[in-house]
């Protein structure tokens, strides 16, 4: 008895976050709408279909967590929300401004005012210390070295790595390399953040750090996080999970809490 | 991209790969030191020859004569005319005669140059021992050791201040003013000093009025040293006209061959000498581009092996903001960065190696007891040049790689493995 009154209350309490954090989102602009989206690949004479018909709206401030196993398109679904690959049909649009067909350079600024991003493995200028590394986005993008220097200092304090600012980041283990790469992510103040597996690479000890710095980005800073993983204990620090499989969004997949 | 970070960007690569960047710079060093060090000889004897033949004044100077004409004058008038054209400093005449000089039972036959002692330095007279005229009529006389060894005056200090008897033939002036005769003069005059004298010939120059005073006459048309004509005027055989500079020679040659006369100069010897090396120079400095182009295929392959190196980097940075031209001026400018660091360290190398031959020449010159010689020139727009061609031959080498890395898409970059 008491089971079942357990079961109705949680049921309860989800769909009644899934009913009012739809009706939030209802309300709110979509930062990034994914419209139709399709995507695939000629292999020798075969045509693989990567993604089919996808159809997505993505909120300020919402922890997103796709969902799926290898080979799903999750991946490639991400990339094409950063615009770092065009979709074969569809269109996405970031803040109101379809991006889906510009040329790479101009979506190469969008990008640096929208996404900080994470790769599942860090890439570094090797040449580079953590520090010079970490302001690397503002280097890119014309801003003074002294500016550049001071957020890279802060961005690093915030991740815990303040004390690593002049090794070089191949000196590091995965998981510091993870963090510093979450202060470069968050260096330009971007609204959204994206990672593609981040804690990929990860003891779990590490990983769990790495989620709970996104978990805070989010709730803290009320930064909109979007996060691929094929590991299902992250469900739980997202606002929304997006299952893909085949290419494909599962109907009804997506689940809402607060 | 701020061109400080892109140079940061450049120079910390290639401080990350050490011996290769030192391999690669020091190849292109090789190169521009090669060429540094032929091309500076060749500038270096090209120098040495042309300082053996002249002065740098002497470049500045035409030698102006009636030549075969029998119309023309070359008188007071022609001078003043001559000092009226833009761009001449000085016009100095001269008149040559042959005479002979003795010392007690000694005579020799010398050539004689009156000339007009204000304008000494414009005949190329090197004063070894003794000074130049102290006026303008004179009996003195400044003569070549050579002329002094005949009259037995070997020591060209005892020479100086020494009394010679002058023995000319001077002209008489007709009644009609065209008679041919002499009368020989023997007068005395005073060394004031000796002339450096590289090819062994008995000259003596004295001042012109003297030669004046003694009596060549107008009317002396045979001689060729008419002072006088029958209009009064002087007539010489040969003007000296100094231009104001080296570059305006040619145009005043134009002006004055235009007004009939016979114009020669030690340019146009030195015009041979400069042909000549410039064909030296240009052979020469082909070996060294043979091994400018070794070095410059060294950083091309440099460049490119990095560019594979880190092409994950450039996918990185594309998708942290950077365009397609960032990427490119990026390679660009670390092509930029090896050929300027390895000219200039090429052209420190190739000036040192100068430096140490020339001191070790020098050196067994003196024990061999010789004169010290410079033997290598560098002048300051040829290096510039150098360094002109090293930044044109480091954007060329540049190109490819840039293009390259320019062009690599953002995702398949970020994939290379």
């Amino acid at each position: 008895m008491a089971q079942e009154m357990t079961a109705v209350k949680e049921k309860t309490i989800a769909e009644l976050a899934a009913e009012s954090a739809s009706a939030s989102q209802n309300t709110q602009k979509a930062v990034i709408e994914v419209n139709d989206v399709s995507k695939s690949f000629v292999v020798g004479k075969n045509v693989i279909s990567v993604l089919k018909n996808i159809n997505l709206k993505i909120y300020p401030e919402e922890f997103i967590i796709i969902l799926g196993p290898s080979g799903s398109g999750k991946s490639t679904l991400l990339n094409i929300l950063l615009g770092l690959e065009a979709p074969t049909t569809g269109h996405v649009v970031l803040n109101g401004t379809d991006i889906t067909y510009m040329k790479t350079d101009k979506i190469a600024k969008i990008r640096y005012g929208v996404y900080g991003i994470i790769f599942q493995r860090s890439d570094w200028i090797r040449s580079f210390s953590v520090l010079d590394n970490v302001t690397l986005p503002l280097a890119l993008n014309n801003i003074k070295k002294k500016i550049r220097r001071e957020q890279a200092w802060m961005r690093l304090k915030q991740v815990g790595m303040a004390d690593h600012g002049l090794y070089y980041p191949t000196e590091l283990s995965g998981g510091q390399q993870q963090k510093v790469s979450l202060a470069r992510s968050l260096i330009n103040d971007p609204p959204i953040i994206v990672a593609d597996e981040p804690t990929g690479n990860l003891d779990s000890v590490s990983a769990e750090r790495v989620m709970n710095t996104f978990k805070d980005l989010n709730e803290k800073e009320h930064k909109t996080v979007m996060m691929v993983t094929h590991n299902i204990d992250y469900v739980r620090y997202a606002s929304r999970t997006i299952y893909v499989r085949d290419g494909t969004i599962i109907e009804g997949s997506e689940q809402f809490k607060k | 991209m701020r061109f400080s970070f892109v140079v940061n960007l450049s120079t910390s690569n290639l401080r990350r790969r050490k011996l290769r960047s030192i391999l690669t710079i020091g190849g292109v060093s090789i190169g521009i030191a090669l060429v540094i060090f032929l091309v500076s000889l060749g500038f270096g004897l090209q120098q040495l020859i042309k300082s053996q033949v002249t002065n740098a004044e002497a470049l500045t100077i035409l030698d102006v004569s009636k030549g075969e004409s029998t119309l023309l004058k070359l008188n007071q008038d022609t001078i003043n005319e001559f000092q009226n054209i833009d761009s001449v400093k000085n016009v100095s005449p001269s008149l040559s005669l042959s005479g002979q000089v003795a010392r007690a039972e000694s005579v020799t036959d010398v050539a004689i140059y009156g000339i007009d002692p204000k304008f000494l330095s414009m005949e190329g007279v090197k004063i070894a021992t003794g000074k130049e005229f102290t006026g303008q009529d004179v009996p003195e006389i400044l003569i070549t050791s050579t002329a002094l060894n005949l009259i037995g005056l070997g020591d060209p200090n005892q020479a100086v201040n020494s009394q010679l008897t002058l023995k000319l033939l001077v002209p008489i002036k007709s009644a009609d003013g065209t008679s041919l005769d002499t009368k020989p003069v023997e007068e005395q005059v005073s060394v004031v000093g000796t002339l450096s004298d590289t090819s062994d010939l008995s000259i003596a120059y004295l001042p012109i009025g003297y030669l004046e005073k003694l009596g060549f006459t107008p009317d002396y048309n045979a001689a060729k040293v008419k002072v006088d004509d029958q209009t009064g005027a002087k007539d010489y055989n040969l003007a000296r006209v100094k231009v104001t500079d080296e570059s305006k020679l040619p145009e005043v040659r134009k002006q004055i061959e235009a007004m009939g006369y016979q114009v020669d100069s030690v340019a146009d010897t030195v015009g041979q000498i400069d042909k000549i090396f410039f064909i030296f120079e240009i052979v020469v400095a082909s070996f060294g581009a043979i091994a400018m182009f070794v070095a410059a295929m060294g950083a091309l392959n440099t460049l490119t092996v990095s560019l594979l190196e880190r092409t994950r980097e450039i996918g990185l940075m594309r998708s942290l903001g950077a365009t397609s031209k960032d990427i490119y001026f990026m390679f660009l400018t670390e092509s930029i960065v090896i050929g300027m660091l390895g000219g200039l360290v090429g052209i420190g190398i190739g000036l040192g190696a100068g430096r140490i031959v020339n001191f070790a020449l020098n050196y067994l010159a003196k024990r061999a007891g010789g004169e010290p010689v410079e033997i290598f020139y560098s002048p300051m727009i040829f290096l510039g040049a150098v360094l002109g061609l090293v930044f044109i031959i480091s954007v060329v080498t540049g190109l490819y790689p840039s293009r390259r890395a320019a062009k690599i898409n953002p995702l398949d970059a970020l994939r290379y493995e």
